[in-house]
């Protein structure tokens, strides 16, 4: 007995070595994983999960450990196969709790998804659904419809089943795949009745509602239900708040005050004026990092009601052009004056037009009024230099700077308001030291840009504005006409034949139309249809005569075949 | 025949009369183009061309033709919008084309219907010279097709998703492979058999279209197509010679047919020109290589969507490589290996296969940019007590795999560049010094997004400056001063539909402005997933092309980006020439040698009539080879 006593306490002791040692290996495992996740080295801590996994020798418990570490590690490593399989393996061993196997899920249906892993990504959100009442109540706002989202992108109607049938789905949730549901079983124009039936939809806030249908409308969308997606979708958009275009009716004064001074020695440097700003957008601000054509000062945002109620423009024209005239009241004014910079800039964008019309934009840097254009196509007949006609300038006085800018109307000949009865786009983004304001909307923003109605002017303006464009076009036209036929008839370096034959005959038309205008046989309407067009643009009339004329010669269409023919 | 152009001519002289043909010959006819140009709104302009085709239906010579044609610059900055006249419309019969051997050509219509027709389709002929002929199959119609962008769309490729305008972009074979719906301002993409949606608003949360194997298919050639009186419809001529094509003036037909019934013909002109073009060189440097490359989209990500289907992404690959050299695109950045995405022996493969494909689809081996990392975060903001052991030796084993990797493809002598961490603050830009320093001491170079902030911290250790935006020759001069190359993106980025605005802004202005090369953001990139979706965070899609399941579908801008590097060509060539003819003791050939140089230094390139620009540099170069080939009667001095 006493013997048998010494033995029974051997196997305990051996029991216990042997426990001792397999846990001391155990330890070794898991020291070895996080020494390669310490040293960011993935494949080598999956290697070592996979080793452990292995080892039959190991407690569940272990095991489940260590699924959890390769789980993990993969989806770190976009392995997302390996880690639905390693949280599959982790959903079958005995765990007491489940919190950090539900995050890593989580993580990894997060990650997969948002790398468009989708189908991987649905097995692994379907996995966490009968998990999902551990979730925090945010993380289920999160994951349900990040899962419809992705059983849609997929096509899997099993997987509307599964999530429909889950326990923790929030209400708002289940109604979404109900109407999908619904809707995608229905002929399209059904789709409205179909929303406003719904009485639990009814009962939801406005912005749930509208979160709620463009979900739908994109799920609808991804299962190839093109007609319904847009029904759901002009549902959604009764829902929006209309949008508000400013506006700001151009008046005539003629004349305008000339210059910045003009303007403030004028009742406008004080009073009056389109001041309706409101703060920039924030998030769009901070992508304007992205922007590395153009450098703008961007802020936090604070005292940023004193930008806004000390920012006005007005706007005039006379028989001369567009008078723009910004008041920007700035508190450490003349900390800035004294550096000569620092006070941020008016971003301007202007488009004759309210649509198929290109658009100029440009930077004025305040106080020192530097002008940084940026041209948004060629320049060509219908789309001008700007930096060639504008006039700028900035003045400061009473803790406010005053910047004038002036576009002619020789600059809009071809997009005249009058002529084209159009509206313009116009938009002011001041960025101030606390950040942007704006009066239309974001940075290239021509849909949410302000509009400008023109005030139709007098007969007696418009006549002088006509005659002022005219008078500018033949003087230009003279002016070039004598530089290109001298040039042309160069017996050295130009083109005789083409100055004779071509060119003259165009000028000689062009004189002619200058001559019915001055007689009075053609009004300045007629004129400035007829004839202006090419008197501005000389140079580019000669260059397109000259174009065509080399082409008829190298093609043969001028009577003078080349020298090679397909030899 | 003779009646046939009788009744072109009249057409010519009717349209003159009635609309707002502003074209050079029209004027030279005696007509004046101007006379009704309208310049009112767009409804205005509606009803002006509406008027005019009605009118010319009504007269005696009209009354049974099925549309009247207008000759439009191919890459004009015009829109050319289906319910408006074409304000550089010239109305005859005849696309004349000229061309080098080695160029590829191009003309452009507009067919302005009279009535509505559907299943026509246009014959094309050889085109004969005096003794042979370019076969029909050298030239290749497609269909500009318009359909609804951003509301900035034709002038920038930031967002406007507001507004939708309607502009010409897509060049297509078969126009129903976009559906447009006008009353909407909607597009729809035909995908296998079925029609995708792709103008839904921002809230719609699509995901990413996998581009690699959706079934998206254009035709081969020119398919049927149908005329709507309310819409001109404009097509884009491409010439591309066979080998060994004689120099000499060709003449052949487009036939316009409908069930056997001819509707119309037009004469196509072509000359095909004496010389060849040279790679472009720069304008500072006749000795040197002017470069044209742009950001890829991820080869690991397409390597994804193909589901590991390397067979697919070859396909797709070395379609849009060949793409890329017709369009004078040759250096493309190299996509990296991508560790971590792809198990380390498929990401070797497909990284190794990748620049084999780049070889092999004939783009030059003796440069590459990228390929090889060149540092990461976790090395620039980590001390190295704080990195994992090992940490720097394993990047850099990487590196030198890479390395050798990329010269046992393309060469022992190839010019490696890394790429430097995009639009790094100066911080990261101080923080690179140590890991460029290593990868210079293996003998490879540095190109970098920069700016002049870059000259106070940087620009020793940067052989290429990549500068965003505004083009700037005084940056280039302090840049070159040091032996360092200096090129251009952003200015703008892919997007714009404006032919002449690329072509101008990534071509002569580039050149004149002294850069070294266009390496523009991005070949084809839409950040929230689908790239036929025009808004994306912020942005438009960057596409100089969009995806088709067996290659790429080229756009009107990026005929444009071709013609532009092909016009720093001509340049070359008339400089090389220029030259040539100032070294010979020659007064005649000396004077056209500095006549020729003056021309090109007097250019002004962001304003000239870009074909005016080149078909004086063709005039300047025969007289050039005129001059050297000793027809001058001038004695030696």
């Amino acid at each position: 007995m006493k013997h048998h006593g010494i033995l029974k306490l051997l196997f305990l002791a051996a029991g216990c070595a042997g426990a001792l040692s397999a846990q001391a290996e155990k330890k070794d495992y898991l020291a070895e994983i996080q020494k390669h996740e310490r040293n960011r080295n993935r494949p080598d801590a999956i290697a070592e999960c996979r080793r452990a996994l292995e080892d039959k020798t190991l407690d569940a418990g272990h095991h489940y450990r260590i699924a959890l570490h390769m789980a993990s590690n993969a989806t770190i490593a976009k392995d997302y196969e390996l880690a639905a399989q390693a949280l599959e393996l982790a959903a079958h061993l005995p765990s007491s709790n489940r919190r950090q196997e539900n995050a890593i899920r989580l993580d990894a249906f997060r990650r997969s998804s948002r790398e468009h892993r989708c189908p991987v990504s649905l097995k692994i959100g379907l996995s966490l659904l009968d998990q999902a009442d551990l979730l925090t109540e945010k993380q289920r706002a999160e994951f349900f419809p990040q899962l419809i989202w992705t059983a849609a992108k997929t096509g899997s109607h099993q997987a509307f089943a599964s999530i429909a049938k889950a326990k923790s789905l929030p209400e708002e949730n289940a109604l979404e795949l109900r109407m999908i549901r619904n809707i995608s079983g229905a002929s399209p124009e059904k789709a409205p009745g179909i929303i406003a039936a719904n009485p639990a939809f009814s009962r939801l806030a406005p912005n749930v509602r509208h979160a709620l249908l463009q979900r739908v409308a994109s799920a609808l969308l991804l299962l190839n239900h093109t007609e319904a997606a847009e029904q759901t979708l002009e549902a959604a958009r009764k829902l929006e708040t209309p949008f508000r275009r400013n506006s700001c009716t151009v008046k005539a004064q003629d004349p305008a005050p000339p210059g910045a001074g003009g303007w403030i020695l004028s009742d406008a440097w004080t009073l009056g004026g389109s001041g309706n700003f409101i703060p920039y957008d924030q998030a769009a601000e901070a992508t304007l990092a992205a922007d590395a054509t153009a450098e703008r000062l961007t802020g936090k945002k604070k005292n940023l009601d004193f930008y806004l109620k000390n920012t006005r423009f007005h706007l005039r024209y006379d028989s001369e052009g567009v008078h723009l005239f910004l008041v920007s009241g700035e508190s450490d004014l003349e900390k800035y004056r004294s550096l000569n910079t620092g006070a941020g800039s008016l971003e301007i964008f202007l488009s004759p037009g309210m649509e198929r019309e290109d658009y100029y934009q440009f930077i004025i840097n305040l106080p020192d009024n530097r002008i940084d254009c940026y041209e948004k196509g060629s320049f060509s007949r219908h789309y001008r230099d700007i930096r060639k006609f504008m006039k700028s300038e900035t003045l400061c006085r009473d803790g406010k700077m005053g910047t004038y800018v002036f576009l002619p109307w020789i600059f809009f000949y071809d997009v005249l308001p009058f002529d084209t009865n159009s509206s313009w786009r116009f938009g002011v983004i001041r960025w101030t030291p606390a950040g942007g304001i704006t009066w239309g909307g974001r940075v290239h923003e021509l849909g949410r840009m302000g509009k400008l109605v023109w005030e139709e002017p007098g007969p007696v303006l418009k006549r002088k504005i006509r005659e002022k464009i005219a008078e500018h076009g033949i003087a230009k036209y003279s002016r070039d006409k004598g530089r290109l036929l001298e040039f042309w008839n160069d017996p050295d370096m130009g083109d005789r034949n083409f100055a004779r034959n071509i060119l003259a005959p165009a000028f000689r038309k062009l004189d002619e139309g200058i001559a019915a205008y001055r007689s009075g046989k053609m009004t300045p309407e007629e004129f400035a249809k007829t004839t202006l067009p090419d008197l501005m643009e000389t140079d580019l009339l000669a260059e397109e005569l000259r174009g065509s004329h080399l082409m008829n010669k190298f093609t043969g269409n001028s009577g003078n075949p080349s020298s090679e023919q397909g030899e | 025949m003779k009646q046939l152009l009788t009744v072109w001519a009249l057409a010519g002289t009717l349209c003159l009369l009635q609309a707002c043909a502003a074209s050079p010959d029209s004027r030279t006819d005696g007509q004046n183009s101007a006379e009704t140009l309208p310049k009112n709104s767009p409804e205005q302009r509606r009803e002006t061309r509406k008027a005019f085709l009605r009118e010319l239906k009504n007269s005696r010579e009209w009354k049974n033709r099925a549309f009247v044609c207008a000759v439009v610059p191919p890459l004009s900055s015009c829109r050319h919008l289906p319910d408006e006249l074409p304000p550089d419309g010239r109305y005859e019969d005849r696309l004349s084309i000229v061309m080098t051997p080695n160029e590829i050509g191009h003309a452009a219509f507009l067919l302005l219907p009279f009535r509505r027709e559907s299943g026509v389709n246009i014959s094309v002929s050889p085109l004969r010279g005096k003794s042979t002929s370019i076969p029909a199959s050298a030239l290749d119609l497609r269909i500009v097709k318009y359909w609804y962008q951003d509301g900035t769309a034709w002038c920038s490729y930031f967002a406007d998703p507001l507004q939708q305008e309607l502009v010409p972009e897509l060049l297509l074979h078969d126009e129903n492979l976009i559906r447009v719906d006008h009353e909407r301002k909607y597009n729809y993409l035909r995908v296998g058999d079925s029609w995708q949606w792709i103008s839904y608003p921002e809230g719609i949360r699509y995901g990413w279209f996998n581009y690699v194997k959706a079934p998206v298919r254009d035709a081969g050639k020119l398919a049927a197509f149908s005329l709507d009186p309310e819409e001109n419809k404009k097509f884009f001529l491409t010439v591309r010679l066979p080998d060994g094509t004689l120099p000499g003036n060709y003449e052949g037909t487009l036939k316009i047919h409908r069930a056997g019934r001819e509707l119309g013909i037009l004469k196509v002109a072509l000359r095909v020109l004496p010389f060849e073009l040279p790679d472009p060189r720069t304008w500072y440097d006749i000795g040197k290589k002017f470069y044209t490359s742009i950001y890829m989209p991820p080869l690991c990500e397409e390597f994804r969507m193909a589901d590991g289907d390397f067979k697919l992404v070859e396909k797709r690959r070395k379609a849009m490589y060949r793409n890329m050299r017709d369009h004078n695109l040759l250096y493309p950045l190299v996509n990296r290996r991508n560790r971590g995405d792809l198990p380390d022996a498929e990401a070797e493969k497909l990284f190794r296969k990748n620049l084999e494909w780049m070889r092999d689809c004939g783009l030059p081996a003796d440069t590459v940019f990228g390929g090889v990392g060149n540092c990461d975060w976790y090395l620039v903001f980590r001390k190295p007590e704080e990195r994992p052991a090992g940490y720097e030796e394993n990047f850099f084993r990487d590196v030198d795999r890479d390395l050798a990797t990329i010269r046992s493809v393309m060469g022992k002598e190839t010019e490696v560049y890394s790429i430097g961490w995009d639009e790094p603050g100066m911080k990261l830009l101080v923080g690179q010094r140590p890991f460029w320093r290593k990868l210079h001491d293996r003998g490879m170079k540095i190109l970098s997004t920069a700016k002049d902030r870059h000259l106070q911290y940087g620009a020793y250790n940067e052989d290429f400056a990549n500068y965003a935006g505004t083009l700037s020759p005084e940056s280039a001069r302090i840049w070159h001063a040091m032996g360092n190359r200096i090129t251009n993106y952003a200015n703008p980025h892919t997007g714009p539909e404006n032919p002449d605005y690329i072509r101008r802004s990534h071509g002569m202005a580039l050149y004149k402005a002294d850069y070294d090369g266009s390496c523009n953001y991005h070949f084809l990139e839409n950040g929230a997933g689908n790239v036929w979706r025009d808004t994306n965070s912020g942005f438009r899609t960057f596409a100089f092309v969009y995806p088709a399941a067996d290659g790429v579908l080229d756009t009107l801008h990026y005929e444009g980006f071709r013609a532009g590097i092909d016009d720093i060509r001509y340049a070359t060539k008339l400089r090389l020439l220029a030259e040539e003819a100032i070294a010979r003791k020659n007064t005649d050939a000396y004077y056209a040698g500095k006549k020729a140089l003056r021309f090109l230094a007097l250019a002004q390139a962001d304003r000239v009539n870009l074909d005016t620009l080149r078909m004086e540099m063709i005039e300047h170069i025969l007289k050039l080879r005129d001059a050297l080939s000793g027809t001058s009667r001038n004695k030696e001095r």
